[in-house]
């Protein structure tokens, strides 16, 4: 019939509908894949029935790493999410580990912390600038769930700066031999591999002077040092790693002698996009508890949900976890292409390193900001029953506040996005 | 003629678990003016229930290196229920695809899952979840068992091959007494048997991209749909809704008898009493 749009059979349903956009040539992929949902799908019930009963937290003496809960997802295969199959990984990308952050988020983020500290900073660099022996030897039992990984980069006397590393390597014949000391390292004390960032040649700056190696715990010269008693994400360890004439074969060098900086940059860049994911998924959790809590929570003779105030917080933090969504895992699908230059040695386009660099810093500034928004206006909304360990608000308060602080402050993304704008990066 | 089962080795044991799906309880919507279901919701997942045949299969697998095919009929949601199945650990799929089965009973289902299995390389027991899709689910594993005249295994556990046949623990009433029997069998699980195992982010993954899921139809089968349809019993489930009682009227039909039949014969199929006019 003329000026009628032909009805298109739905060909999963057989179903008679409106032409989607895709279906129009209009479509952006938005939505996930039948894997990924199922994925995502699978990943909440499995935490829900097996590990968030096994997360508790010592709030008086240092956290209590979840042991069990840890193992319980690396036997799940949660802690290998971007590796290549071949290498013992799900083979599912940033996306896919992203998804899983998420759902990790949701639960603990401690939990998210310690997966995020193996997984896009400890193992994903080694797999992306490591040779096939590395893959096989390190990144494998990484994947498999075997071992765990971990990522040292801050000193005393360098943090936001990371260029200004004093750690010193010297080279002695088939070893190096490391000088130094780490600070905030997490996993630090769990880790079996952890990539280690420390200056090869203090002649040449951070470009060219700085190198990654992999230490394995039971190195000689490698002690951890102190445990840090945290205010939140206290589950997770944080530790101090001491290198006395530590020696590591040249075996363990991580990419080239002297570009250690580009291995830090490209791990951190690829950690603040899962963290991001960590931080949506606790946001979604918070939005669930909030309308629960409204719809039941009586006041003057009215669940509190009829309140215009308590609406607005609702529908506030569901846009802030649409807007994140979204972003996140565009952000997500950017990485995963640029994982796969790297991991091919295909030559990575300088604007699209800039552009990963970017977008991960917006994200993790969004979803950590939301996160932080998020549980301010839940302690607010709950009341008096909020600072109840019951509602487990008063914990989420001390996790959410540090999302801001870690993986580079959230100043220090706020500084890396304007002058990638300044020095005429694309904003698109 | 066999089903194209291209990765079946027959010198292994086959045991076939058969799986249902239902609507995604976590996305579910609910039509705030009927109060109703949405049933049109599209994603649809493996049935909780249903992962006992599964993993009550993979424990054979496991312990006698049998190789697992999941079947299921047909339904909207069919295949992402078997490819949750595939990632548990499950080898291949099979997803029968019939027109006429879609709204069909426990009968008609019962019947094209036995004639599927008769179509198979080999096969050593057939698990069913009970409880699972409707309350007619309960009664397909014991017509699997009659129409193939295999043994059946009510509320089966710690089900192992041997020698041909099976054995383990079956409820009578309400008595756990182990069995053992010659022959393939039909194994009915209930939702408390086992604690399922989880799908692994390997298995999803391996479940979308290295897992096959053949799809047969009724020709595939050499099964007349007409015939299955009478294989049907009675009673049929007509989707889920409130039926209007009709007012009765009398209809006179004065063409010739023959003519008249098939007219009724028509009118009957097309109201879904009867298949194949």
């Amino acid at each position: 019939m003329e000026g009628q749009a032909r009805p298109v059979v739905d060909a999963r349903t057989g179903r008679a509908g409106p032409p989607t956009a895709e279906e129009l040539g209009h479509g952006m992929r938005f939505r996930l894949t039948p894997e990924q949902r199922l994925l995502k799908k699978t990943t909440r019930e499995f935490l829900e029935s097996e590990v968030r009963h096994l997360v508790k937290e010592d709030k008086h003496g240092h956290g209590v790493f979840p042991e069990a809960a840890v193992k319980k997802m690396q036997e799940q295969g949660i802690f290998g999410m971007p590796i290549p199959r071949k290498y013992g990984g799900a083979g599912m990308g940033e996306v896919g580990y992203c998804l899983v952050a998420e759902e990790v988020g949701a639960v603990d983020s401690s939990l998210a912390t310690i997966l995020g500290a193996h997984t896009g900073i400890g193992m994903a660099p080694i797999w992306l600038f490591g040779n096939e022996d590395h893959r096989e030897r390190i990144v494998r039992p990484l994947a498999e769930g075997t071992a765990l990984g971990a990522f040292a980069l801050t000193e005393p006397t360098a943090g936001s700066d990371a260029a200004r590393i004093k750690t010193r390597a010297d080279r002695d014949g088939d070893e190096w031999v490391l000088n130094g000391r780490k600070i905030w390292c997490s996993n630090g004390d769990r880790a079996d591999y952890i990539l280690v960032m420390a200056v090869s040649d203090p002649t040449l700056g951070a470009h060219g002077g700085v190198t990654a190696f992999v230490v394995e715990k039971d190195f000689p010269g490698f002690q951890v040092g102190s445990i840090e008693d945290k205010m939140g994400i206290r589950s997770s360890s944080t530790a101090e790693l001491v290198f006395q004439d530590c020696r590591v074969p040249k075996e363990n060098v991580i990419g080239k002698v002297g570009e250690g900086f580009i291995v830090a940059l490209t791990a951190l860049d690829g950690g603040r996009a899962s963290l991001a994911a960590g931080a949506l998924g606790a946001c979604k959790e918070l939005l669930g508890r909030m309308i629960d809590f409204s719809r039941k929570r009586r006041r003057a003779g009215r669940p509190i949900a009829d309140n215009q105030a308590v609406q607005w917080k609702l529908a506030e933090l569901a846009i802030k976890i649409f807007q994140n969504q979204h972003i996140v895992y565009d952000t997500a699908q950017l990485v995963d292409r640029y994982y796969h230059l790297i991991a091919e040695g295909h030559p990575v386009p300088r604007a699209l390193r800039d552009e990963v660099s970017r977008k991960c810093a917006m994200v993790k500034v969004s979803a950590s900001e939301a996160a932080g928004w998020a549980i301010e206006q839940a302690l607010e909304l709950f009341g008096a029953a909020g600072v109840r360990d019951a509602w487990d608000l008063e914990r989420g308060f001390r996790d959410e506040i540090i999302i801001e602080i870690f993986e580079g402050t959230n100043e220090i993304q706020r500084l890396i996005i304007s002058r990638d704008l300044i020095k005429g990066g694309n904003f698109w | 003629m066999s089903p194209p089962l291209v990765k079946a080795d027959a010198r292994r044991p086959l045991v076939v678990a058969i799986i249902n799906q239902v609507p995604d309880l976590t996305y579910l919507r609910i039509d705030p003016g009927t109060g109703e279901i949405d049933l049109d919701e599209p994603d649809r997942v493996l049935h909780p229930n249903d992962r006992q045949p599964v993993e009550s299969a993979l424990r054979v697998k496991d312990a006698d290196d049998a190789q697992v095919l999941v079947m299921a009929v047909d339904r909207q949601g069919a295949e992402e229920g078997i490819r949750e199945a595939l990632s548990m650990g499950a080898d291949e799929g099979l997803l029968l695809s019939s027109g006429a089965t879609r709204h069909s009973d426990a009968l008609a289902r019962a019947n094209l899952l036995a004639h599927t299995v008769r179509h198979l390389p080999r096969c050593d027991a057939v698990f069913v979840g009970t409880e699972t899709m409707e309350p007619d689910w309960s009664t397909v594993g014991g017509a699997i068992a009659a129409i193939l005249d295999w043994n059946l295994v009510p509320g089966g556990r710690e089900v192992r091959l041997k020698d041909g046949g099976t054995h383990g623990v079956a409820m009578y009433g309400a008595a756990f007494v182990r069995y053992k029997a010659a022959g393939p069998a039909v194994v009915t699980v209930r939702p408390d048997t086992h604690k399922p195992r989880w799908p692994t982010t390997w298995g999803v993954r391996d479940a979308y991209r290295d897992r096959t899921i053949q799809a047969l139809n009724l020709t595939d089968l050499e099964i007349d749909g007409r015939m299955l349809a009478r294989m049907a019993s009675l009673t049929e489930t007509r989707g889920q809704r409130v039926v209007r009682e009709r007012k009765k009227e009398t209809e006179t039909f004065t063409d010739p008898p023959e003519v008249s039949a098939r007219v009724i014969g028509k009118r009957l199929a097309r109201d879904g009493y009867l298949g194949g006019f």
